[in-house]
């Protein structure tokens, strides 16, 4: 048994029984290890789920967004590396529960209801990116995950999402956007 | 944990991020004139002045001490004064904001909202397991905050939007008036990814190739999307849950687990989840005996493994009625009590029914079929009367073994003088005993059943380990030469076994291995027992010969002429020593069956092919009634016949059925020693014997 954190076998776990979809997470990138891992959990065999636990244990943890929650909304995260934009975006989404930051910016984890897109935003006439939508198929890198640009742990900014009952998490309405 | 209320359309973040003049705010510096255009766009989006505040306040620096913010509520009431509010979004005639559903309808150049409804959520799309009957799943709350869902299907949607809309007004949607076309509409442009399964029964389906067990009130196991149980009923409440399984296990089992009666109701409850594992037919237990033995509290106590006492139904229904209560409790137990409340003559027809698993074939008004409804029922019932008794309560009904076999008798009296109880608990008095069960079931239910599934879906357990233990069962507890009937009745018996001690291994009964085996083992000698015989002879069998040695018994005499050895009507007796007297007329049968005569010293009747088949076999297949008695040595038969030429009116070719008057003496509850037991309708001798 290796000395390192066993990040992923200890958390992917956690997860997992609480609904969501673990994946596992490169040391140094934030690129999922397995192929595959868009299908969500029902489409993997349960044996293949769990051995990447026993072969996988240390490597960091990442949730694939589009998890189905009890009311028929699914996980997502609305992700901004600037954080002027990410301070608006507290408030427009009333200050919620859980967030993530890493290095720059940070990740709020909302449901999303209606039909699952990613739109990508950027600013009219400029076209630089300022935030996107993690809503399907899409990897998010949680805590206690190493970052591999500053080499130190992903925070969680507010309560931890493991913590976090899912109807406490606002709702993006997409509609039929 | 309270709902977060809050909800954002993606239409609203996207014209915060994507603004020209969100970045220009940023800066601190000349903030007036982009706050009063980003005001401008965003009041198109919600009609909650508060939240366009808190988005535009944070925009600015920290240190912001300019006007700007102090002048945000005149921006956003100018903004809509001029009407920019009512400039409909680019991809959207409707909206759902946060005080309801908004239509924007265009006439001219000016877009005019209407307002529809209160807020409503869209959850996914329903439709059944075989891709049909598509409705959308809604959500809303009242004006007093309670949440209903609510499907409304497509096709009414399209065609009847006033019915559904009415439907959805009665569950508390405040809808405008005029507005039920542009909210069906609404609903049925929706599009989500979303997909939600409905199911019309409970117990198991299959659902993205995976197991998963429907009750009521929650769906078991790890199904690839939702699944609703939808029925027309509203007993969903009987599947209710009080207590934790360790009450319930501390409360009811373990002392149940002290009386073979009360354990093998709880294991017999058990049994349903496993029919469909094992690819087992529907069938279950009839408790009979006197009332006030207990029947009704064994019930309760069966009950209790899924859910609250209303479980308990009652007989007293018709075969519709029936229908409808199997198709309510497939994989679950059926549980009837008070069989004699059923109609006689719907007895036969219901129990066939029940077994079936598939009720009445319906048509449609536009003369298509209707769903057939169907289901997987472990029945347990009780009544003061057998199953057969029922049946045959009809004048001129009969029992056949198909209809008995399936619902199986348990004599419950266990004769120790404490009815279905084998002591009379810690008082000594066994009503006390009764009182305590039933109210520990009325206080731990509804937690067993379903643990007992989410055990059997994590386990994976597989129909070859289900058919070994029942198989074991058999072999345990049934001779070998048994007849094929008796074998299926201990394999009934030994899948309610397998459930007890399944449930005891997975930590839910509280019992000692082998205490379920052990009940099963002795309802099965009680089967035996009350069935009669020594388990070789077949039912069919037995109840032929019965109805034939009846015939014989009541009417040997007064229907049979008697013949002399020639074959000629005996005349009266007459001595003729009586003056002018003359010889008595003949008396012959009035409604004949046949004729009889003595062979050497013993009787024996004769009769003719067709009232045979019409009266001594009538219900029974006449080679098979033939072959049962002519084992018995009850039927005189040539050579490769069931039939012999007797003398009749001095011919000797005439052939009859001839019984023989062992059919008086016999002991046919027994199989005659090294004879074949064989059911399986196939004549022993070559080819069909002919008459």
């Amino acid at each position: 048994m290796s000395d390192a954190p066993q990040i992923l076998a200890e958390w992917a776990r956690v997860y997992r029984e609480l609904g969501y979809w673990p994946r596992p997470i490169t040391i140094g990138s934030r690129a999922c290890h397995v192929s595959g891992w868009q299908k969500p959990d029902a489409e993997i065999p349960a044996a293949e789920l769990a051995s990447w636990l026993t072969k996988y244990g240390p490597l960091g943890i990442g949730l694939l967004l589009g998890s189905p929650f009890p009311d028929s909304t699914t996980l997502g995260a609305l992700d901004g590396d600037h954080n002027d934009y990410m301070r608006v975006a507290r408030e427009l989404l009333r200050d919620p529960p859980c967030g993530r930051i890493g290095k720059r910016g940070a990740v709020f984890f909302v449901r999303v209801r209606g039909r699952l897109s990613n739109p990508e935003f950027r600013v009219a006439g400029k076209g630089d990116k300022v935030a996107e939508c993690l809503f399907t198929k899409k990897l998010c890198v949680i805590p206690p995950t190493i970052h591999p640009d500053t080499e130190r742990p992903y925070q969680w900014m507010g309560r931890p999402l493991h913590e976090i009952d899912f109807r406490e998490l606002p709702i993006v309405e997409m509609g039929d956007a | 944990m309270p709902d977060n209320q809050t909800v954002v359309s993606i239409g609203l973040i996207r014209e915060v991020f994507t603004s020209e003049f969100t970045p220009q705010l940023f800066g601190g510096v000349d903030t007036h004139e982009p706050a009063l255009r980003l005001v401008a766009q965003l009041v198109r989006y919600t009609l909650d002045d508060n939240l366009i505040e808190s988005v535009v306040a944070p925009a600015m620096p920290e240190a912001y001490s300019g006007d700007t913010l102090a002048e945000l509520p005149r921006m956003i009431a100018d903004a809509r004064k001029k009407g920019f509010d009512k400039t409909a979004p680019k991809r959207a005639e409707f909206e759902m904001t946060e005080s309801g559903l908004v239509f924007f309808k265009l006439t001219g150049k000016s877009v005019i909202p209407t307002d529809v409804s209160d807020p409503l959520e869209i959850l996914g799309l329903v439709r059944d397991a075989k891709s049909a009957r598509w409705a959308r799943l809604l959500r809303w709350r009242d004006a007093d905050g309670n949440e209903h869902e609510f499907i409304a299907s497509d096709k009414q949607l399209l065609s009847d939007h006033d019915v559904v809309c009415g439907d959805m007004a009665e569950q508390g949607l405040r809808i405008s008036k005029g507005q039920q076309g542009n909210l069906a509409r609404y609903i049925s442009a929706s599009k989500t990814d979303v997909r939600i399964t409905l199911v019309n029964r409970i117990g198991w389906h299959g659902i993205g190739e995976r197991d998963i067990f429907v009750l009521p009130s929650q769906v078991i196991g790890n199904p690839p999307s939702r699944v609703i149980y939808e029925a027309n009923d509203k007993r969903h409440e009987d599947y209710s849950v009080r207590g934790t399984l360790s009450d319930w296990r501390h409360a009811v089992s373990i002392p149940a687990g002290q009386h073979p009666l009360p354990t093998l109701a709880i294991s017999a409850s058990l049994t349903g989840p496993l029919l469909h594992l094992a690819g087992l037919e529907s069938g279950g237990i009839h408790l009979f005996g006197n009332s006030s033995t207990g029947k009704t509290t064994l019930l309760k106590l069966a009950a209790s493994v899924w859910g609250n006492a209303n479980l308990v139904r009652s007989w007293r229904a018709t075969g519709n009625g029936l229908e409808v209560i199997a198709n309510q409790t497939s994989d679950v137990s059926l549980i009837l009590d008070e069989l004699g409340q059923l109609d006689s003559k719907d007895a036969a027809t219901a129990l066939y029914m029940l077994a079936s698993g598939v009720g009445k074939i319906r048509m449609t008004q536009s003369a298509t079929l209707q769903d057939i409804k169907t289901w997987r029922a472990f029945i347990l019932s009780s009544g003061e009367m057998t199953v057969e008794a029922k049946i045959t309560q009809l004048r001129g009904a009969k029992a056949y073994a198909g209809a008995t076999l399936r619902l199986l008798n348990v004599g419950a009296d266990r004769g120790l003088g404490f009815g279905v109880f084998d002591n009379a608990g810690p008082t000594g008095d066994v009503r006390d005993l009764v009182n305590a069960f039933a109210a520990a079931a009325a206080l731990a239910y509804g937690v067993a059943g379903p643990e007992f599934v989410r055990a059997l879906i994590s386990r994976a357990l597989e129909s070859a380990a289900i058919q070994n233990a029942i198989d074991h069962f058999v072999q345990s507890n049934v001779e070998h030469d048994a007849s094929g009937q008796v074998v299926r009745a201990a394999k009934r018996f030994g899948l309610i076994a397998t459930a007890g001690e399944l449930a005891t291994e997975f930590g839910i009964t509280g019992w000692l291995p082998g205490t379920a085996a052990a009940a099963a083992a002795a309802a099965f000698k009680k089967w035996v027992e009350v069935r009669g015989g020594d388990g070789k002879e077949p039912a069919e069998d037995r109840a032929a010969i019965r109805q034939v040695t009846e015939l014989i018994v009541r009417y040997g005499e007064s229907r049979f002429d008697e013949l002399d050895e020639r074959g000629f009507n005996v005349e009266p007796a007459w001595n003729g020593d009586s003056e002018g007297s003359s010889p008595p007329p003949p008396r012959p049968a009035v409604i004949r069956l046949g004729w009889r005569k003595y062979e050497g010293e013993k009787r024996i009747w004769m009769i003719e092919d067709a009232v045979w088949e019409s009266e001594f076999c009538r219900g029974f297949d006449p080679v098979q009634v033939s072959r049962a008695l002519e084992r018995h040595e009850m039927l005189k038969c040539a050579k490769g016949r069931f039939t012999y030429a007797e003398r009749f009116q001095d011919k000797r070719n005439k052939r009859f059925h001839i019984i023989t008057a062992k059919v008086l003496t016999s002991d046919y509850d027994r199989t005659p020693e090294d004879e074949p037991d064989d059911n399986d309708g196939v004549p022993e001798r070559p080819g069909r014997p002919s008459y």
